[in-house]
Parts: C-alpha cells; structure tokens; sequence
C-alpha cells in the first residue's frame, strides 16, 4: 500500500482515532506513525476532532484505591512487606520476599518437549509494548507450540548506564511475574525458548510487563524497579 | 456570550492543565495529584464507557495515569490540549484491552441480549468547549446511520464486525457509513 497518498493517511488516522482499525492493521499503522512524523500529525488532528465527544460522557469519581495503586507504581521502592498480593493485571503489590534468584534469562534454553496439541485456537501470541505517543518500543511475538518467543526493539533505548529493561509475563491469578529475560534495545532482536512450565503460564497469562532492573536484571526473581510498561497478549 | 464565557473558562482550564504537566514532568508530586484530582472523573468515565466492567477501567485508567508520571515531559502543545493527550493514552489503552485476548474471551461469553444495540447513554450533553459544540454541530448534519456506527465505535469501542453485528447491517455497508462520516465530519470542522 502506497502510504504517501494523503487521502489514504487521513483515513487511516480517522479509523485508529476513532476505533475501529483493530489486529494486524492497528499495528501496522501504529508502526507507522513511528516512522513518520506527518502520519503522527494526523493522528493528533483526528484526536483533536474527534475526543471532544468525550465531554458527552458523565463524568465518574474513580474510587480511591486507584490513587493508592498508582501512588505504589510509581513509588515501587516503597513497598511494604505485606501478604503477596497480585489482584490483576494492572495492579503491582508486594509479593514479599519470594525470590529465587531467576536471574538474568529464563532463555536459557531448556529443550522442549513437543507442545500439547492446540484446540483449534490461536496458538501465536503478540505483544506490542508502545509509548504514550502510541509508538511501539518492542514487539514480542510468541510460538505457544514451540515456545519461542521473539522480542524485537523498534523504538527502544536504554534505560540507563546501569540499568536494564526486563520482561514479565504476569499469569493468571495471584501469583508473582515470572521473568522472560532482559529486553534488547533498537534495533535489536532476542530469541528466547520458554520452558514448557512457563510456556503454560504464558497460556493464560493476564499479558505481559517491563520493569526497570539493575543491569543483569531483577536480582530477586521478581520485579525490585517501577513497572514502565505493561501490554496486552494479543492472539493472532 | 454565555458560550464564550463557557470557552474561556475551558481554556483556563486548559492552561491550568499544561501547567501541572509541565510540574509534573519535573517530577512535582503536588502537582500530578492535583491533575489528577482534576481530570479522572474524565479519564475514568471515558474508560468505563468503553470497557464497561468497572474493574477494566480501573487498572486502565490507572496505567494511564502511570504512563502520564513517566512520561508528562513528552507532552507538547501540537498533541492538542493536555486533556486531549491524556485521553489518547487511556484510550489506546482502552482499545488494546478490548482487542485483547481475555476480553474477547468474555464478550463470547456475553448473551445476544447485552450484545444488543442499547442506545448511546448520556452522549447528548456535550456542550463544554467550542471545539466540543463546533463537532456537535457537524455531528448534526451526518445520517442516523452514519451517526449511530460512529458513535458506537467511539463510544463503546466497537470494530466494524461489531458494529455490523449491533445494527444488522452488512459489513461494507457500515465501513462506508464510518468512512463517509467521518469525511464529512473533518470538511465540517473545516468549514
């Protein structure tokens, strides 16, 4: 598709703005709006059209446990030892001292058994990890059969001289992340081969999280820097 | 003009909304409490209208919020207004969320009655900035049908499939409804 076509960009932008580009197709544009700096322009117009609708909505006092979550995402150095926690995806408690030392990658390839067969459902998982400006830093794409997993660094830079990003997979239930490994950084790709225990997990996981970590990664086995991004699994 | 006042009174806030990004980008905790304090009766409301499930809307909007500490100093005025940026980052979070796997899990789940259309709530009372009342106006002038498939994609986060699906119409059908609504919408705003 010819992407210079400014009829084309616009009506592009107007179905991300508005919802309704959804898939492979979001995420191709979204892509795009990383490499070009006229698609993004675009996009913030349609922004500016079309939110105003919001204001039709009634407004609604969230209840004060958000403020509290947020307080604790952003201040996650100061977390109490209270009993592990792990209400939902979005929502980073203590989990304690739970730490085994799972440093750095859980890519250390431990071979695979052959997969349980899939049930007709999709067994390739995808992962874009973007920024505010919605422009992807990582994507990871997952084999459930295999259990490999690729994380690519579009837009990623480090985090700083000594720190490093890691990636969580966050699974259902109570329980703590569970590392995936250290993330690449622009440009770079990392394969990492899941053991089939984690490939588990990774199947009905509620999505997947990156922390700031001192280099070499978590030295807990659980998230010790703030959760910087989280993202959705998206079945593909 | 009352619409005047109603618009000045709109861009002060505006301003007051820049101003506790730009503290907040250094890191002012004050400030971030105060914004948001003042903008999450927004922000959660636009997201619980999209996800529906109140514990949905709370973690996104909680994750915006996140991203709005970490990231309050890539703010800038060509995003539109401060409130206009923060949207778009619920939002985008909003709409990942119900492209996601565990939600389309639960929407198979739903009965055909949920599924069904059930009108658009409250969305009649815009009418704060002039931006909001200009769109209004535009909003006006489009077909019920074309009216109707925008607002339950904006609104209720629906595809073009669930769109179909509500209004029981073929898929082409409201994919150019959408298209040609929206086009008449942005040759409005430009009138």
């Amino acid at each position: 598709m010819k992407y210079t076509d400014p009829e084309l960009i616009e009506h592009l932008a107007s179905e991300y703005v508005l919802g309704t580009m959804v898939g492979k197709a979001r995420l191709r544009f979204e892509r795009l709006q990383m490499e070009s700096y006229r698609v993004r322009q675009t996009v913030w117009e349609w922004e500016q059209r079309l939110y105003p609708m919001s204001e039709g909505i009634e407004d609604e006092v969230p209840p004060d446990s958000l403020w509290q979550g947020i307080q604790q995402r952003i201040h996650p150095q100061e977390r109490q030892s209270e009993p592990v926690s792990w209400r939902s995806l979005l929502f980073w408690r203590s989990w304690g001292a739970v730490a085994t030392a799972m440093v750095v990658v859980l890519a250390v390839m431990i071979s695979l058994q052959s997969a349980p067969p899939g049930l007709g459902v999709s067994e390739d998982y995808m992962a874009v990890f973007n920024n505010p400006e919605a422009q992807p830093l990582w994507m990871i794409s997952s084999d459930l059969q295999t259990g490999e997993v690729s994380i690519r660094a579009v837009n990623a830079t480090a985090a700083a001289v000594d720190k490093t990003f890691e990636l969580w997979m966050l699974p259902a239930g109570n329980t703590a992340p569970r590392s995936m490994g250290l993330m690449p950084v622009s440009g770079n790709k990392q394969k990492v081969v899941l053991p089939p225990a984690l490939v588990e997990i990774l199947r009905t996981a509620k999505g997947l999280a990156v922390s700031i970590e001192p280099t070499g990664g978590s030295p807990t086995g659980v998230p010790t820097g703030p959760v910087v991004y989280q993202a959705e699994l998206i079945a593909i | 003009m009352i619409a005047d006042d109603g618009d000045d009174r709109f861009m002060k806030q505006q301003d007051e909304l820049t101003d506790l990004i730009r503290l907040t980008a250094r890191g002012d905790e004050g400030a971030y409490k105060t914004l948001y304090e003042k903008t999450s009766p927004r922000l959660f409301s636009v997201s619980l209208k999209l996800l529906k499930r109140r514990d949905w809307a709370e973690d996104v909007t909680q994750e915006a919020y996140v991203r709005v500490w970490y990231h309050a100093k890539e703010y800038h005025t060509e995003r539109g207004q401060p409130l206009t940026w923060m949207i778009s980052i619920l939002r985008n979070l909003a709409i990942d969320k119900l492209r996601s796997r565990s939600a389309q899990e639960v929407e198979g789940d739903e009965s055909p009655d949920e599924l069904a259309f059930g009108g658009l709530g409250p969305v009649k009372q815009m009418m704060q900035s002039q931006s909001a009342m200009a769109l209004e106006g535009c909003i006006d002038e489009l077909s019920e049908a074309q009216r109707t498939s925008i607002f339950l994609s904006f609104f209720e986060g629906l595809s073009h499939q669930q769109v179909t699906a509500r209004m029981d119409e073929p898929l082409g059908t409201v994919k150019s409804w959408v298209r040609r609504g929206l086009q008449s919408l942005r040759r409005c705003l430009e009138r």
